[in-house]
């Protein structure tokens, strides 16, 4: 009787050894599969210094998005700001460097969006990274931003969006809902039509 | 870091060149005693031959307890156990050849061995006189390796010519361990000759000036990681030396059975046994795997140090893993059925093959973070 | 009394072995499981199949398609740690390099093949490790086998006669094994005892710590990353996405699980060897800086160096290169300044770290201003060519080409910082001349003035989270371990019977197996043991039939006369050894059966031979 227990005790230990062997198998399979486990695949570097991020819009919801971060900071010009300021208010929050050519490629149209938004309560914020002040001044002369641009050159406000909805490239732009509560995140260059649909949906979301 | 000791380092390629030459002399004085050594005494007439080698092989180290108790109708010379000492390497057909026992030879290497390491082989006078050479040789190698580093005030294997020296040190002094367990006296041939050749190879191809290291080694990691490796090395040579040995006294063995006295079989009948050779070579890769595989844990730590991964795939790092892999496939084959024997040995000629591509081409032929080779 | 017992060969469809125990036994069927009659099912076929994958076979089959699968590895250049050599291969193989790609045999280690080998040869040893680490689990108090019937069978057996009565004897034996940490098993009139079970558990460690190695490598893969970020001196950056110059993310990793460290680079500081044959090699680095864990944690401070990385928050910091980065102001048409920051030179020359880089201006008036040129920390005139003579900064010089046109940035695509893309570009007509520091080019036309103010040093930076490493580390240490234990520690058994002798007392005989291969050392453990046995069972001196010679008093390794082993690491030439052993036939039937003990039924399992008692 009992060397028969023992036997089924040893029989379904067996069978749970090669259960587990498999599924050990299985997770490995897919770890290596897709390229992370011994073989690390890494691209190349061809010298564009910045990360794209994989493009891409993200809907949260101006009323149930994350909240968004204290943002404090000093603008282009020298004057401290705190993103407090625009409380109540849809906000538009751009992370940019007049270096990196997605941004400048969206630039004329964060430009005309800030123009035409503005006026409809809407308010535009930049983030400008690893740029000096003259640099930065230059572009959004250029391009004819009127709004105003934080200078960020430790990745200080980067890092406070890190609980959140993080800038995972370069450019970001996060849509910011009345309530403070981040509507939507797009990665990478923005289209006109794309991004003005975004900021009247969260004008019309209730705050 | 003080510049390079010119004086020392002269000395220290004095050094080599006399190594050099007291190894080239004990080559000869073993061909010697393999020409004019004793010679193991003539078969008993009248037996078959492969029943005569597996008496050989019968427990001639029992003492002269068992074979005063051997059968009666056993031949009973040599029993007497004070003359067993003196002629262990003669014939002594116990009770097995009287019965023929032919299987019994099948796996009798085990008793091979002890009959060896009882002091099997006679040191006759050129033997002793190589080994002598073979450890004056050892010690101005030693003194080599040491004033060199002295000069370079650092470690001394920094580069291809080093570390061969290295190696061929930490082979000899393998292969001196080997006699004084074992008295394999007859594979000093075979192995110093190999030696004598690389240490040649050395002294004129791999040559390289006294210098610092590259800045990239500047690392207590060198003290353990390639101390490991050199070591590993070094008892490989060995083990790859008596595989070879084996192979061709077992392709011999095989093809003569009848007549193992003929020719070749004379010069082969003065090594061990194919069956003891083998498993010396087994026990000297059982020694180098666990240092093989902690050189290359040792070199991962270093690597992460130093590049910021342990493992990245580098061509010296694919290499040693391939090696390490063809040598654990060695120790496995030596285990499975149908495996042991002839099939085991040729894996371990391909991992020891693997290693000396990884020592000699990955540093000459590709290029990536291991290139110290210091040859252009 | 001299019968020849040659062992009956073998029933064991899979012969096991003496040697290290790396043999999958697998589950262990009394003779040969007959063939199921009829079409194999599916069941069957996975049966197999199973059964195949976890041969030792395969298991060697696939040990060798690794090694021989990481060959090409090594001798083609790889996407991932050379990308450049795989664009240069490309091109002088432009009819080859195709096919390779296919295969990917310009990326081996992460292609899909070589993932199929290692994940068969780790499921293989998976199937064959797990089930025998159960059986281990369970046997951990399974009693030695009983001792066989005849012992005189055994290859190392010795006799001895005891005044003790034999149930004396065998307690007293009992009582001297068990002290010796052998596991003893009585019987009825026998005893048997074991030790060494530690081998298979060295053996079984070794190969679960290799599964847990590759587990750990997956997990560094799954949850790991690698990023690089150039930092010049004075500049600071945090750890995000947005900060890194290059992201490696492991599979799941998220731009939200980077640790959010900042770090500054106060100054940097490096020393060149000044004179001899290594002039200008470098001799230290010393990179100081200040970072904080967390937002708003307390700045500490670190002198990164080459071999020193920065640890911080479980990620490491590793300083991989440097060089300089000139400062340029750019004023442009209309007398703006457009331009003012350091520029990254990237060196080219590794021993005077002469560097070439570009400056780009892409908001300048009326048109986007490019420029092109080398920077030389000590520059010389050599034949009317400027060159740098030394990496250290004793007489900077920065020499550019201008040019004006459309730089190509506003059209979204990327481009390197490092390189101009002339193709919209016109190039300007400015004397060349060399730019000492606060030296200027007047642009002409009116385009604008670029003046050198200055140099500044920049580090390069590999930052590397790797949640694997510590258990990799772990795992690779215990399979050395067990690598050792498996190959030090051997598997022997002992056996006795004790037989009541004629006038009181008892004969008692002692044999001893060794489960494996390590003859010599187990003779000598055997001769010892029969040695104090035979002090403690008081055995007499010789008499009649088949004791030893003296006991007690023969010196270490001498070997009691009524002890032979085939196998004995016993010296030749023992002058005491005429007396005779009862067991001639020992030596011959020599170590066949030792060698091969699993394999032999009739010793290794004597449950089955001694049932018929």
């Amino acid at each position: 009787m009992r060397l028969r227990a023992r036997r089924a005790t040893r029989a379904a230990a067996r069978s749970a050894a090669r259960a587990g062997a498999l599924a050990l198998g299985a997770s490995l399979a897919l770890a290596a599969c897709e390229g992370g486990a011994i073989g690390q695949s890494t691209a190349a570097s061809n010298g564009q210094s910045f990360v794209s991020g994989s493009a891409g819009t993200t809907v949260y919801g101006a009323t149930s998005g994350p909240a968004a971060p204290r943002v404090t900071g000093t603008l282009l010009s020298g004057e401290k700001f705190g993103l407090t300021q625009y409380g109540g208010h849809v906000v538009v929050l751009n992370f940019w460097g007049s270096w990196c050519t997605p941004c400048r490629a969206e630039a004329p149209s964060l430009a005309q969006l800030a123009r035409h938004f503005t006026p409809r309560g809407v308010r535009f914020l930049g983030v400008d990274i690893r740029d000096s002040p003259a640099t930065a001044e230059a572009f959004q002369s250029r391009f004819g931003i009127s709004y105003p641009s934080l200078n960020d050159p430790g990745d200080e406000i980067a890092l406070d969006f890190r609980d959140t909805v993080p800038p995972a490239g370069i450019p970001t732009t996060l849509v910011i809902g009345r309530s403070g509560r981040i509507a939507a995140r797009i990665i990478g260059e923005v289209s006109y039509p794309g991004l003005r649909g975004l900021i009247s949906q969260a004008l019309a979301a209730s705050a | 870091m003080p510049p390079v000791n010119l004086g020392l380092a002269q000395l220290s390629d004095h050094f080599l060149l006399a190594t050099v030459f007291f190894y080239a002399l004990a080559v000869l004085a073993f061909a010697g005693d393999f020409a004019y050594g004793r010679r193991p005494a003539p078969p008993v007439a009248g037996k078959q031959a492969d029943a005569e080698m597996a008496a050989e092989r019968a427990p001639v180290a029992v003492g002269a307890g068992a074979a005063a108790q051997a059968a009666p109708d056993a031949p009973a010379h040599l029993a007497a156990s004070g003359e067993a000492a003196k002629t262990a390497e003669t014939v002594v057909p116990g009770p097995a050849a009287a019965r023929g026992g032919g299987g019994a030879g099948a796996e009798t290497g085990v008793v091979a061995a002890s009959r060896w390491r009882a002091g099997g082989a006679p040191a006759g006078p050129w033997v002793r006189a190589a080994i002598a050479l073979t450890v004056i040789g050892l010690v101005t190698q030693i003194l080599g390796i040491a004033t060199r580093g002295m000069a370079e005030h650092r470690v001394p294997w920094g580069n291809m010519y080093e570390f061969v020296m290295a190696i061929t040190c930490a082979a000899v002094i393998a292969f001196l361990l080997l006699l004084i367990r074992f008295r394999v006296y007859s594979i000093g041939l075979f192995l110093m000759a190999p030696i004598v050749l690389a240490l040649g190879l050395c002294a004129t191809v791999l040559y390289t000036a006294a210098g610092p290291l590259v800045p990239a080694l500047h690392s207590y990691w060198i003290w353990i990681h390639v101390t490991a490796m050199t070591v590993a090395i070094g008892s490989y040579i060995v083990a790859a030396v008596l595989t070879v040995l084996y192979l061709i006294a077992d392709r011999h063995a095989r093809r003569n059975a009848a007549d193992s006295q003929a020719g070749f079989g004379a010069l082969l009948h003065r090594l061990p046994p194919a069956d003891a050779l083998d498993r010396l070579s087994y026990r000297t890769v059982i020694f180098a795997f666990p240092i093989w595989t902690f050189a290359v844990i040792a070199g991962a730590i270093w690597a992460d140090q130093a590049w910021g991964r342990y493992w990245g795939w580098d061509p010296k790092e694919t290499w040693a893993f391939i090696t390490w892999v063809v040598y654990a496939g060695y120790l496995h084959a030596r285990a499975t059925a149908g495996w042991r024997g002839r099939k085991a040995a040729y894996i371990q000629l391909v991992g020891f093959a693997s290693l000396l591509f990884n020592l000699v081409g990955v540093n000459l032929w590709i290029t990536g973070l291991h290139s110290y080779a210091g040859i252009n | 009394m001299t019968e020849v017992r040659v062992p009956p060969a073998t029933g064991h469809p899979r012969e096991a072995t003496s040697e290290p125990d790396l043999q999958a036994p697998g589950p262990v069927p009394r003779g040969r499981r007959p063939a199921p009659a009829g079409p194999f099912g599916i069941l069957q076929w996975a049966r197999w199949g199973w059964r195949q994958l976890t041969s030792m076979r395969t298991a060697l089959i696939l040990l060798f398609l690794l090694a021989l699968g990481s060959v090409p590895g090594s001798v083609l250049p790889q996407q991932g740690i050379d990308p450049q050599a795989v664009q240069q291969y490309y091109a002088a193989h432009p009819a080859l390099a195709p096919w390779l790609a296919r295969f990917s045999l310009f990326n081996v280690f992460g292609a899909p093949w070589f993932a199929a080998i290692y994940l068969l040869l780790f499921l293989s040893l998976a199937g064959c490790v797990v089930p025998r680490t159960f059986r281990l689990a369970f046997a951990a108090r399974q009693q030695p086998p009983r001792a066989p019937r005849n012992l005189s069978r055994l290859p190392l057996v010795s006799t001895m006669a005891s005044p003790l009565a034999a149930d004396a004897a065998l307690a007293a034996s009992s009582a001297l094994l068990a002290g010796k940490r052998f596991r003893v098993r009585a019987g009825d009139g026998w005893i048997s005892a074991e030790k060494g079970y530690l081998r298979e558990a060295g053996n079984l460690l070794f190969h679960l710590a290799l599964l847990a190695l590759l587990a750990a490598v997956s997990l560094g893969g799954l949850f790991g990353y690698k990023a690089n970020r150039l930092l010049v001196a004075g500049q600071s950056f945090g750890n995000t996405v947005t900060a890194l110059d290059q992201f490696r993310p492991g599979r799941l990793v998220s731009a939200s699980d980077l640790q959010p460290f900042s770090i500054a680079l106060d100054s940097f500081s490096a020393r060149y060897v000044p004179s001899g044959p290594d002039m200008g090699q470098p001799a230290a680095f010393n990179a100081y800086l200040s970072y904080q864990a967390q937002p708003g944690a307390a700045t500490q401070r670190y002198d990164l160096q080459v071999n020193h990385p920065l640890n911080v928050d479980n990620v490491k910091v590793y300083l991989i290169g440097h060089g300089y980065a000139p400062v340029f102001r750019v004023a442009d048409g209309t007398g703006r300044v457009v331009f003012n920051g350091p520029v990254p030179f990237i060196p080219v020359a590794v021993n005077s770290l002469m560097s070439e880089g570009v400056v780009k201006v892409p908001d300048a008036r009326p048109r986007q201003l490019g420029f092109a040129g080398v920077f030389m920390p000590t520059t010389v005139d050599v034949g009317g060519k400027l060159q740098s003579a030394f990496p250290a900064p004793y007489r900077p010089a920065v020499s550019l080409v201008s040019f004006a046109g459309n730089l190509g940035m506003n059209s979204g695509v990327p481009q390197s910082v490092y390189q101009l893309d002339t193709a919209g570009l016109h190039r300007l007509a400015v004397p060349p001349r060399p730019l000492s520091p606060g030296q200027s080019i007047r642009l002409p036309n009116g385009m604008g003035t670029l003046t050198f103010t200055g140099y500044r040093q920049w580090i390069s930076l590999a930052i590397t989270y790797d949640p694997g490493q510590l258990p990799a580390l772990i795992a690779a240490i215990a399979a050395l371990a067990g690598l050792l234990v498996s190959f030090l520690v051997r598997r022997r058994r002992v056996f006795l019977r004790a037989v009541p002798a004629a006038g009181g007392g008892s004969t008692v005989e002692f044999a001893g197996l060794a489960r494996t291969e390590s003859s010599e050392t187990f003779g000598a453990e055997f001769a010892e043991l029969s040695a104090e046995l035979s002090a403690a069972l008081g055995a007499a001196a010789d008499d009649g039939a088949g004791e030893r010679g003296p006991h007690g008093a023969a010196p270490p390794g001498a070997t009691p006369a009524g002890q032979r082993g085939p196998r004995g690491d016993v010296p030749v030439g023992t002058p005491s050894g005429t007396s005779p052993t009862a067991h001639a036939d020992a030596s011959a039937v020599p170590a066949t059966a030792p060698v091969v003990p699993s394999a032999n039924p009739a010793i290794d399992v004597p449950s089955e031979t001694d049932e018929r008692e």
